[in-house]
C-alpha cells in the first residue's frame, strides 16, 4: 500500500514537471538563440562564414531552435515568413516569434558592419527575454511540480 | 550555373538562349532586362527581339535576392569583393554592382544596389592556336600581353594559353594569379590542364610575391592590369627569369602607348609579343600580334 502511495505521488509529480516542461524549453530556446548570435557574431567577425555553414556546424540542446533552424534554412531559397519558420516551434508567445523572426528575415543580407550592429542589438534583448524565461522556468517549474504532490498527497488522503 | 537568379528568370532566360553563347546580362532596377549573346543585345521578352514589348523589367526586390543568393545567403561574407564593385560566384561568374557607396577614408561598402552586369565566361577550346607559335617560340615562352577592349576575349585567350600549354606537353609551372577568381575557376567545368596553381582574390603585386616565394613558377598568368603597382611587380618578376602573360584594357597598341603606367613597360621592351583582339568578327577576333618594337609580325583581320 505504501509503495502503491509513493508511486501514485510521483506519477503526479512527473505530471507537473511535464505540464511545467514548455517553461523549460522556452528558456533552452532562448539559451540557444544566445549561443546562435555569439556563433554567428565570430563567425563573421573572424572568419566570413556562410550562414549555412555556421548553422550545419553547430549543435543545439533545444529541439524547438533545432527547428527554427531547419525551417530556415529551407526557406532560403524562397520568401521568409512567419508561420513558416516557426513550424514546430510551440514554445514562444507572439511576441517573442515577432523578435526572433526580424532576426532571422535579415540575416545575411546586410553588409558585415550593419549585420554585427544588428546581431549586438539581438543579443541585449535577447538576454531580457532569457532571463525572463529563466525567471518563469524556476518559478513554474516548482510551482507546478509542488502543485502536483500536493494533489497527490489530498487524493491519497480522501482515498485512505 | 545561373542559380542565383529567380527561377521565373532563369527558366526563361535558358529557354530563350544557348548558355554557351549568353556573354552578359544586364540588370537594372525599373528597367527591362538586357542579354547579349554573341555581341548582339536583346531584351528579356517572349519574342526574344529587340522589341520592348512584353519585356521583363527587374524590381529592386528581385535585385536584392540575386544579391543574397549569389553571396550564399551570406552578403557580410562577400563585402570584400562588394567593395571592389563585384561578386564573384561559382563557374567564374561576375557581377559587377552599382549603388550607393558608403565612402568613409575608403570604401567601405556598396548598399542600394540598383545595376548588376552579370558576365558570363566561356571556355573556347584552341581560340589561342593561331597565335600560339607567338607565345612559345623556340621551345621558350615570351612574355605575353593581350589587348583588347571590355569583352573581347582577352580572359579566354589568357584561359586557353594556359590549356594549350598542358595540352602540347609543355611542362611549365604555370602560376595563375587571379585578383578577381575569373580566370581559373578549377573546380567547375573550366579545364586548364595539369600545370598550373591557382591563387584567387588577392591583388597582383602580393599574388605574384607569394607564388614566386612559395611555388617557383615558370610563368605566371594574370588578368587586366593596368595600375602603377601592376607595371613595378610584373617588370619584378620578369627580372627574376619568370615569363607573363598577361592582358590589358585597350583598342590597340596605340591605344596602350598612350596609357601613361604602361610607358616603362613599352620603353623598356619588357614584352615580347603583344595580341591585339577585338570583336570585330565576333568575340575573340585577332588583329594582330605585334613585336616588343611593336611591328606587326602576324596580320589577324
Amino acid at each position: 500500500m505504501f509503495f502503491l502511495i509513493i508511486l501514485f505521488v510521483m506519477l503526479f509529480g512527473m505530471i507537473g514537471y511535464g505540464v511545467s516542461k514548455s517553461y523549460i524549453n522556452r528558456k533552452r530556446f532562448f539559451f540557444n538563440f544566445d549561443l546562435f548570435l555569439l556563433d554567428i557574431k565570430s563567425g563573421i567577425e573572424f572568419s566570413s562564414k556562410k550562414i549555412t555553414q555556421i548553422i550545419q556546424s553547430e549543435t543545439y540542446t533545444s529541439k524547438d531552435f533545432k527547428n527554427l533552424l531547419k525551417n530556415y534554412l529551407e526557406s532560403l531559397d524562397g520568401e521568409i515568413s512567419k508561420e513558416g519558420l516557426f513550424q514546430n516551434v510551440c514554445v514562444l508567445s507572439e511576441q517573442e516569434k515577432t523578435f526572433v523572426f526580424l532576426f532571422f528575415k535579415n540575416l545575411g543580407r546586410l553588409d558585415v558592419f550593419s549585420q554585427v550592429d544588428e546581431i549586438e542589438n539581438f543579443y541585449i534583448t535577447n538576454k531580457k527575454y532569457y532571463e525572463m524565461a529563466s525567471i518563469d522556468a524556476g518559478k513554474y517549474q516548482s510551482l507546478f511540480t509542488k502543485l502536483s504532490i500536493l494533489v497527490a498527497l489530498i487524493i491519497v488522503i480522501f482515498i485512505v | 550555373m545561373l542559380d542565383f537568379l529567380p527561377k521565373e528568370l532563369q527558366s526563361m532566360l535558358l529557354s530563350r538562349f544557348n548558355y554557351s553563347e549568353i556573354n552578359e546580362i544586364r540588370i537594372r532596377v525599373n528597367k527591362p532586362i538586357i542579354v547579349t549573346c554573341n555581341t548582339k543585345q536583346y531584351f528579356l521578352n517572349m519574342e526574344n527581339s529587340l522589341s520592348l514589348k512584353n519585356s521583363i523589367y527587374a524590381t529592386q526586390e528581385m535585385i536584392d535576392n540575386i544579391i543574397f543568393k549569389s553571396s550564399e545567403y551570406s552578403i557580410y561574407s562577400v563585402n570584400e569583393q562588394i567593395k571592389k564593385g563585384y561578386i564573384m560566384v561559382k563557374g567564374g561568374i561576375r557581377i559587377g554592382l552599382c549603388g550607393s557607396v558608403v565612402y568613409n577614408d575608403e570604401i567601405k561598402t556598396i548598399n542600394k544596389i540598383s545595376s548588376l552586369c552579370i558576365r558570363i565566361p566561356h571556355q573556347i577550346k584552341n581560340v589561342s592556336l593561331p597565335i600560339f607559335n607567338h607565345v612559345i617560340s623556340g621551345g621558350e615562352p615570351n612574355n605575353v600581353l593581350i589587348i583588347s577592349p571590355p569583352g573581347a576575349g582577352k580572359t579566354t585567350m589568357l584561359r586557353d594559353i594556359v590549356f594549350q600549354l598542358s595540352q602540347k606537353n609543355y611542362p611549365y609551372n604555370v602560376f595563375i594569379a587571379d585578383e578577381r577568381g575569373e580566370l581559373s575557376d578549377c573546380e567547375h567545368d573550366m579545364d586548364l590542364g595539369m600545370f598550373n596553381d591557382c591563387l584567387k582574390f588577392l591583388n597582383k603585386k602580393d599574388s605574384f610575391l607569394l607564388g614566386l616565394r612559395s611555388m617557383s613558377p615558370d610563368i605566371i598568368v594574370t588578368d587586366e592590369i593596368g595600375g602603377e603597382d601592376d607595371m613595378l611587380a610584373i617588370e619584378y618578376i620578369i627580372n627574376c627569369g619568370v615569363k607573363v602573360f598577361a592582358s590589358v584594357h585597350a583598342k590597340d597598341v596605340y591605344e596602350l602607348k598612350h596609357k601613361q603606367t604602361f610607358k616603362r613597360l613599352l620603353d623598356n621592351k619588357v614584352i615580347d609579343r603583344y595580341v591585339v583582339l577585338s570583336k570585330e568578327n565576333g568575340v575573340g577576333t585577332i588583329c594582330g600580334v605585334y613585336d616588343n618594337n611593336l611591328n606587326r609580325i602576324y596580320g589577324g583581320v
